[in-house]
């Protein structure tokens, strides 16, 4: 199937009414969550993770491109007229979006950030389109050494790139890694871990741990912050068209932040956050006024912006080519994706093209409607800001505890899901990251099978696993990426 | 930070109760790993880590305690008393009434006010919940005669 062919398909499949409808309430809820100040787009995956159940494969991951996406979008409103960033995407464009806001600019700043978001997600999904099959029809040579080394060099740059330290980030991948050891071996048969608890022999499920660390955590955390009044200035329609000199000064921002972002999007770690930082810095290094950044320089918001939506269409390429989730949001997709017995990898745009192309599609779509939804409803949306929070949390609690149970009907998992609410507020409390655990948990089954079965077919040669061509350019980029930072601190600290 | 000295422990025991758990599943050899090869690497690993940040938080001097106010924690522990009581309600009380009480509890724990008002919010979300899973979604939901007279009024 050509890219045409398979487009036109795709379009085909997501415009009908259900996975339009999908889209809709996907964009809708992603701009409520991106809004909403802790609740962000992973958690709103979470939560909603056993809704999936009951929709299509296609539909599913439609549904949860629209919330990714609309996170994004609606981090933006929150930033640019409150100060408060919805998500931690959406940080960097406090700093210029507020200042423009304060100078009465607030329409143009939102029409930039939605139109440069527009932009940079049509960008990214076009990236996605092509970079897919690509990657895709080139892992179908790679081997279980292969696999195992892309798995390994995942989590090495995500430790590097999480936040925190870096010994908490590794510690909760390992945490990750031994959550999944608990069940049954498929491999051999053995029992492991399971303490007698015979529900315990199917392993300790990604849904009420991802549930439980993101939803309930969220809760406990939100619960415990003062409730602050908030107030927001409207903004008018004929308020939101920005100048000549505005759109002239966005364009190179926004394509620059396109491409930064959708590259960023590529390597394992919170992607979306990283890619706005990097563009920020960028801007202000290539701008004519550098002077103005911080005091309300659109190029401060166009490009950040633009590069937190292009990371999103980034973050779905190593998902879909390789089966390897490099965000914990796309640890979510996955999670989704396995709930209908679907494994993403190489094999997918053949065996799944309709899958595939709906996907891409979608995006398209859900790019559009965020468009249209967003700019002529930002006074709408940021009401949702004065939803008491004695309402919301009871929700969010009982769609976690009624999800989660209608998933397997099991007490059990509903248990599983509170202590894990209460390991992910106590891990908050100490700066311990949860995310890397979550993905650790996803990722484990493949790196285990793959060592596995590369030791098996090799008899025993280690040598296999790291002197093939491109596990050994893996490795070395990963030593790189650890060691080279180390050393170029040593060197600046001893020329001063 | 005491915090962070007792996270750090709490890691030590569980990477070592991990590994001991661990040591009874067979190994393997190289040419054909056993299913206790992973747990004796994460377990490993996570030792080796432990330690580091263990030396880490003994060596470094103690921060301010955290602005955390007790009666903050005390909202936390209540919300989370009724996440965990769930499971043991819904087992006796069934879909219905085990969700009223923690949707209730769960209020009163947030301050809602106004006992009356809240009853009625806590019907209307456990109304809401009944029609999205039991309704719309199939969902086969814990049933008591509450519930199987709401199943006969759908017919």
């Amino acid at each position: 199937m050509d890219l045409l062919q398979g487009l036109a398909s795709g379009f085909s499949l997501a415009l009908q009414p259900m996975n339009l409808l999908y889209a809709l309430v996907g964009c809708i809820v992603g701009t409520i969550t991106g809004i909403l100040p802790g609740i962000g787009p992973l958690g709103a995956m979470a939560i909603l993770l056993s809704f999936t159940l009951y929709m299509d494969a296609t539909g599913a991951m439609i549904f949860f491109s629209g919330i990714y996406y609309g996170a994004m979008y609606g981090g933006s409103t929150t930033s640019i007229l409150l100060n408060i960033p919805g998500e931690a995407a959406s940080v960097v464009t406090c700093i210029d979006g507020f200042k423009m806001a304060q100078k009465g600019r607030a329409g143009a700043a939102l029409s930039i950030s939605a139109v440069g978001s527009f932009v940079a997600g049509t960008i990214s999904i076009l990236g996605l389109m092509l970079a897919t099959p690509f990657l895709g029809s080139a892992a179908l040579r790679f081997g279980p050494p292969e696999f195992f080394a892309i798995g390994m060099c995942g989590l090495v740059l995500l430790v590097k790139l999480s936040e925190g330290s870096m010994i908490k980030s590794t510690l909760m991948i390992l945490v990750g890694m031994a959550l999944y050891t608990v069940g049954i071996d498929y491999l051999s048969g053995t029992l492991r871990f399971t303490l007698g608890i015979e529900q315990l022999s199917q392993g300790i499920d990604f849904l009420p741990v991802a549930m439980g660390l993101f939803g309930i955590a969220e809760v406990l955390e939100t619960a415990c912050s003062p409730d602050e009044p908030v107030v927001a200035k409207k903004v008018k329609f004929r308020e939101l068209l920005p100048s000549r000199e505005e759109w002239l000064r966005s364009v190179n921002p926004v394509f620059r932040g396109s491409a930064m972002g959708f590259l960023i999007g590529l390597i394992p770690g919170p992607s979306p956050v990283i890619s706005t930082f990097v563009s920020y810095i960028t801007e202000k290094k290539l701008s004519k006024h550098p002077e103005e950044f911080g005091h309300g320089a659109i190029e401060g918001v166009a490009g950040p912006e633009a590069a937190n939506n292009a990371a999103v269409g980034g973050a779905y390429v190593p998902l879909l080519a390789l089966g390897i989730p490099f965000t914990p949001a796309m640890a979510m997709v996955l999670g989704a994706l396995l709930l209908h017995n679907i494994t993403p990898g190489p094999n997918l745009i053949h065996d799944k093209p309709d899958l595939f192309w709906g996907v891409i599609a979608s995006m398209y779509i859900g790019n559009f409607m965020l468009l249209v939804l967003n700019l002529p409803m930002v006074n709408i949306f940021v009401n949702i800001l004065r939803m008491p929070r004695h309402i919301l949390l009871p929700v969010i609690v009982m769609l976690c505890l009624v999800g989660v149970y209608s998933v397997n009907s099991s007490l059990l998992d509903l248990l599983i899901m509170g202590l894990f609410g209460l390991l992910g507020f106590a891990l908050k409390r100490v700066g311990f990251p949860p995310a890397p655990l979550i993905l650790a948990m996803v990722i484990s089954p493949m790196l285990e099978n793959s060592l596995r079965q590369a030791l098996l077919i090799s008899g025993g040669n280690l040598g296999e696993l790291v002197f093939r061509p491109i596990c050994t350019v893996l490795y070395l980029i990963a030593a790189a990426i650890i060691v080279v930072p180390v050393w170029l601190s040593r060197k600046r600290n001893r020329s001063l | 930070m005491i915090r962070d000295k007792l996270t750090a422990l709490g890691l030590f025991v569980f990477s070592v109760i991990y590994l001991v758990g661990g040591w009874d599943l067979k190994l393997g050899a190289l040419r054909k790993p056993g299913p206790g090869l992973l747990p004796l690497l994460v377990g490993t690993g996570l030792l080796v880590c432990t330690a580091i940040y263990l030396w880490q938080v003994f060596r470094k001097p103690a921060a301010p305690v955290s602005s955390l106010k007790s009666f903050d924690l005390k909202t936390a522990a209540w919300l989370l008393a009724a996440v965990l009581a769930y499971p043991v309600l819904l087992n006796y009380l069934d879909f219905i009434l085990a969700t009223f009480a923690v949707v209730y509890l769960t209020l009163l724990v947030l301050k809602f006010n106004r006992p009356v008002r809240g009853l009625v919010v806590s019907l209307l979300i456990v109304v809401a919940c009944f029609l999205v899973f039991a309704v719309l979604l199939g969902v086969t939901l814990p049933s008591g005669p509450i519930e199987e007279f709401l199943y006969r009024l759908r017919g």
